[in-house]
């Protein structure tokens, strides 16, 4: 009899060690705009940073944590949101000597490969921008979790990188108006 | 606003180079066979413009992804040669009239084409027009401007119609004025070339004492004033009002077919068409002056111009200027890391200390002045 019952009772912690090895199904979010941010800062003269952000975006992403490679990332910022605390700028830089932001309504982040890395993950995909798309590859760090308000699960990534926006087609004002644009994003998500 | 020698030194390139392909093209065209005389013509505003964007730093980039280079690559280029084909084969005047009406009917389309007003041009967000809007809309512009083509090439060809392509220059011009002065200050530049091009174009005709109907200059110029214009209403700031001053500008050339400015003296009749098509643009560039007056914005701050003006408003008081390297952005610096390079690592804000990876990043911020070194 023990033959019969030690095959069922090996099966059953087996698929217990497994269910705790493998959480289940990837964790859909949607980015929480109120608790996320798109900042930039751009060199102005080579004297200060002139420092913006961008109010409007939206985003969701995955986390597979049993296979983490099959995480995704996607960010759409809309152009025109732009602020940089100063209106007439702001129009400037929405108008087509810059973003152009009613010929290219948005501006885009989709994740086309992931690899865990320590604190997060490594993101490669394609940043479109300005009509161009160029591949780019970000660290994010963060993943921790937190339950807010109750039955609300969230986790939250950041990274920080540097653009030209030259390669974006975006080439009026250098070298008075930094070549490099250096961009943080941090975003918090909140699970579906 | 841009460097005013600049666009200067550029217009005067361009009236130049216009001038010299002129002259060049008047010994084939010496006979008056309209098709090399427009061909002439066609190449003079395409050499002429070309320096000119090139001296502004203008030029159109390919794949043409933005309306200006749509403009400047596909558009023009393509009334040039139905101009040309128009002024060879001047028989059948139904195969111009037919062309010019089919191209003003695609132009507003391919000017706003993957734009948000189109719907299905992004579809990530909802699109500024409907289906039905923007038919309507393109529709009624691509008819406002096969009129507007039609007319002026109607009156260019009229006795006195030599003061439609001195018109179509300086209204052009002013049109550049205006959209610089409403936030497009590079699609405003392209305008300002034009005018030395149509400039240079009439002087080599009196100089040659030629009386030509200019169809080719015309055409091209017809078409890019109204692609600016569309520019600057659909992507800059340029009001309606002053989009419909700038279009109707041209249309008073028509003045010259009424009896009593056409019984006037030559000179004089031209003098006062020229007076009156500019009336309306005069007002136009005074409202959008009035719009949008300058005030230094350090946004517009170009080829090394210092604005001098107003300190940021958000800055309080001055400091003494510090040289490159010492100078360090104030207030929250320690709370922007060494910019990254494109796989950076970002702080982790749950963490007590900086992520392991950002320990080796500077504490202090990357120094401004560097960028300048780039």
């Amino acid at each position: 009899m023990l033959h019969r019952v030690c095959p069922k009772i090996a099966l059953a912690a087996l698929a217990t060690l497994l269910g705790f090895a493998s959480p289940g199904l990837a964790d859909d979010y949607s980015v929480d705009a109120m608790h996320s941010g798109v900042n930039f800062k751009i060199s102005h003269l080579g004297l200060s940073w002139i420092q913006g952000r961008f109010d409007e975006f939206g985003g969701r992403f995955t986390i597979d944590s049993s296979n983490p490679e099959k995480s995704s990332f996607e960010l759409t910022i809309n152009p025109a949101s732009i602020d940089t605390n100063n209106q007439k700028r702001d129009e400037h830089l929405r108008s087509p000597d810059f973003l152009n932001a009613r010929q290219f309504p948005s501006m885009s982040f989709k994740s086309t490969a992931v690899h865990p890395v320590k604190n997060g993950f490594e993101v490669t995909g394609d940043f479109t921008m300005h009509g161009v798309t160029k591949p780019m590859t970000l660290e994010l760090v963060g993943g921790r979790t937190a339950e807010f308000p109750k039955g609300m699960n969230r986790t939250g990534y950041s990274a920080e990188f540097a653009l030209k926006r030259a390669d974006f087609g975006i080439d009026k004002g250098l070298p008075d108006i930094g070549a490099q644009v250096y961009v943080a994003v941090s975003f918090e998500g909140v699970r579906k | 606003m841009p460097d005013p020698v600049l666009i200067l030194g550029a217009t005067a390139a361009a009236a130049i180079v216009a001038a010299l392909v002129m002259l060049a093209g008047a010994w084939p065209a010496r006979r008056d066979w309209s098709g090399w005389a427009t061909l002439a013509e066609v190449a003079a505003v395409g050499g002429g413009m070309g320096i000119g964007c090139w001296w502004l730093n203008l030029l159109p980039k390919f794949p043409p992804i933005e309306d200006q280079d749509r403009l400047l690559l596909v558009l023009l280029p393509a009334v040039g040669i139905v101009e040309i084909l128009a002024a060879a084969l001047r028989r059948w005047p139904w195969f111009g009239r037919v062309f010019r009406v089919l191209l003003a009917l695609v132009t507003p389309t391919l000017l706003l084409l993957g734009s948000g007003y189109l719907p299905g041009s992004d579809p990530s967000v909802p699109s500024t027009w409907t289906k039905q809007e923007a038919l309507e809309i393109l529709l009624g512009l691509g008819v406002l401007l096969a009129f507007l083509w039609g007319l002026l090439i109607y009156l260019a060809q009229k006795p006195g119609g030599f003061v439609v392509p001195a018109a179509l220059g300086l209204i052009t011009a002013a049109a550049g004025v205006s959209l610089m002065l409403s936030g497009y200050a590079s699609g405003g530049e392209v305008g300002l070339p034009f005018a030395g091009v149509a400039a240079a174009a009439l002087l080599v005709c009196l100089l040659l004492a030629r009386e030509r109907s200019m169809t080719g200059l015309v055409g091209i110029g017809t078409v890019l004033l109204f692609g600016l214009l569309m520019a600057g209403r659909f992507f800059g700031e340029l009001t309606t009002m002053n989009f419909a001053l700038l279009i109707a500008a041209p249309m008073l050339c028509a003045l010259v077919a009424l009896p009593p400015v056409r019984t006037l003296k030559a000179p004089v009749r031209f003098v006062a068409a020229l007076i009156i098509c500019l009336l309306p643009a005069g007002v136009a560039v005074g409202l959008a002056v009035h719009a949008f007056p300058w005030e230094g914005d350090e946004s517009s701050g170009y080829a090394g111009t210092t604005s001098g003006g107003d300190a940021p408003a958000y800055g309080a008081g001055t400091t003494s200027p510090q040289t490159s390297s010492e100078a360090r952005p104030s207030g929250s610096a320690a709370s922007f890391p060494e910019p990254p390079t494109t796989s950076g690592s970002p702080r982790d804000p749950g963490a007590d200390e900086p992520a392991s990876t950002a320990t080796k990043q500077k504490a202090a911020p990357v120094d401004p002045g560097e960028e300048l070194k780039r």
